[in-house]
């Protein structure tokens, strides 16, 4: 990925890390938010 | 990520408590937390700071050393690593470039990244100013796909 995807994916996985309501990304989620960033295709598939 | 149910509802309330202190320690010091610490940082006894910790391992939210000490607690790493991060009078460690740009994330702060290329090691200095990453050649390789992250997450 470029650089500007990876920060974009740093504000993605980080940006509510401090919310007192935070919790771990369900596996939906996470590729909701790769395919927000443009990754896609079965690199970035979370599906075992 | 997690497919834990108690995980996903985001654990019980002192989980997430100790969760909050352990990162307050990292930004406020530097550092992360011993277990000793963590212990006083919530006033609990041990026995129930270790147990948070496990389970929090166990959900991903802490990466643990084999001594049982916090290893990382993304973005930041309790250990040096090649990806040193500094913002306004702080500095921390991320474990990766993508956890290194993690850390201004998190803080919602502008930051600087001194790091090296990782196929070529010549310098890169990555700068964040306002919420934006200001303009710089590179990529970001990911040499593991995304569904086998966790299986050896160091290695990643």
């Amino acid at each position: 990925m470029t650089l500007h995807q990876g920060w974009r994916l740093a504000q993605e996985w980080y940006g509510d890390r401090l919310r007192p309501d935070w919790r771990p990304k369900t596996v939906e989620e996470a590729e909701a938010a790769f395919a927000r960033i443009g990754l896609a295709g079965e690199f970035w598939s979370l599906v075992t | 990520m997690t497919s834990n149910p108690t995980a996903a509802k985001g654990g019980s309330s002192f989980d997430n408590q100790l969760r909050l202190a352990v990162y307050r320690h990292f930004i406020e010091q530097g550092r992360g937390p011993t277990i000793r610490e963590m212990g006083k940082l919530v006033s609990k006894p041990l026995p129930q700071v270790k147990a948070a910790i496990r389970r929090l391992a166990e959900s991903h939210a802490l990466v643990l050393q084999e001594n049982g000490e916090v290893w990382r607690a993304a973005p930041f790493s309790a250990v040096p690593t090649a990806f040193p991060v500094q913002a306004e009078e702080h500095s921390w460690y991320g474990n990766c470039v993508w956890d290194a740009l993690g850390i201004p994330a998190t803080l919602h702060q502008d930051a600087r990244i001194q790091t090296s290329c990782g196929c070529c090691n010549h310098e890169m200095s990555l700068r964040v100013r306002n919420g934006q990453l200001l303009d710089h050649k590179g990529i970001i390789h990911f040499a593991v796909p995304a569904r086998h992250w966790y299986k050896d997450i160091v290695f990643t």
